[in-house]
């Protein structure tokens, strides 16, 4: 049985953002979330937090998310974990560069907060990678 | 949506207009500098935008979300600066005002 969906590390530097997506990832997926505010902070935290995925918003100061993925992937203990990139919708014309980067799927903001938990259990269903219970 | 989560919303609806006032008279400022031909103030109106597209939107208020989303579209796509300046006039102008 393929193992269910409990950690999400999630990644942005909009206050407002982080709070209200963190609200719905919690009250409405019931998922255990550890938010960090910056792609450094993804990488300085994901092997402590050990989550079974990782929400990054692509537009960040000094580490975007692309980087962050790339980094991510040259680290062997979280080389194997799924990215998702949350991105603008203005930006919606890179969604085949982002996802060509590696990232398991992407999500525009903003969303709806039963379709964020929604897409992500999607992804999370698809994702061939996730070991099984 | 759970009781939860529509507390935790209602909390944070007091915070979306304090930083809406703050993106308000950022915009203004960032408007008059560009106006006096500071290009790198068109920077600062771009990031505001995103912000305020990504935010607006999980707030009920979609029509600010697709005034920054255009904002932020033209200035991406490099578009005239009139242009520019008509949607940045749109936001303003629908954008909750500093506080009374």
């Amino acid at each position: 049985m393929k193992r269910s969906l409990t950690r999400i590390l999630y990644a942005d530097d909009e206050p407002l953002l982080r709070k209200v997506t963190q609200a719905t990832l919690e009250k409405m997926g019931g998922f255990t979330v550890c938010v960090v505010s910056s792609g450094q902070g993804v990488l300085d935290t994901v092997d402590s937090f050990a989550p079974d995925l990782i929400l990054l918003d692509v537009m960040m100061p000094e580490m975007d998310g692309p980087t962050t993925l790339n980094l991510l992937r040259q680290k062997p203990s979280a080389a194997h974990i799924p990215v998702v990139f949350l991105t603008a919708k203005a930006q919606a014309s890179e969604i085949h560069h982002l996802l060509d980067s590696g990232a398991t799927g992407l999500i525009t903001k903003p969303f709806e907060p039963h379709a964020l938990v929604e897409n992500l259990l999607g992804i999370w269903r698809d994702f061939p990678g996730v070991p099984h219970e | 949506m759970s009781d939860a989560f529509d507390a935790v919303m209602a909390d944070l609806q007091a915070e979306f207009q304090a930083a809406s006032d703050e993106h308000h008279a950022a915009l203004r400022a960032a408007q008059t500098a560009w106006n006096r031909g500071d290009t790198a103030a068109l920077t600062e109106i771009r990031l505001r935008a995103h912000r305020i597209a990504g935010v607006a939107g999980l707030f009920q208020a979609g029509a600010i979300s697709d005034a920054a989303e255009a904002v932020e579209r033209a200035i991406l796509d490099h578009r005239a600066e009139g242009d520019v300046a008509v949607f940045l006039d749109t936001l303003l102008e629908i954008l909750p005002p500093l506080a009374a």
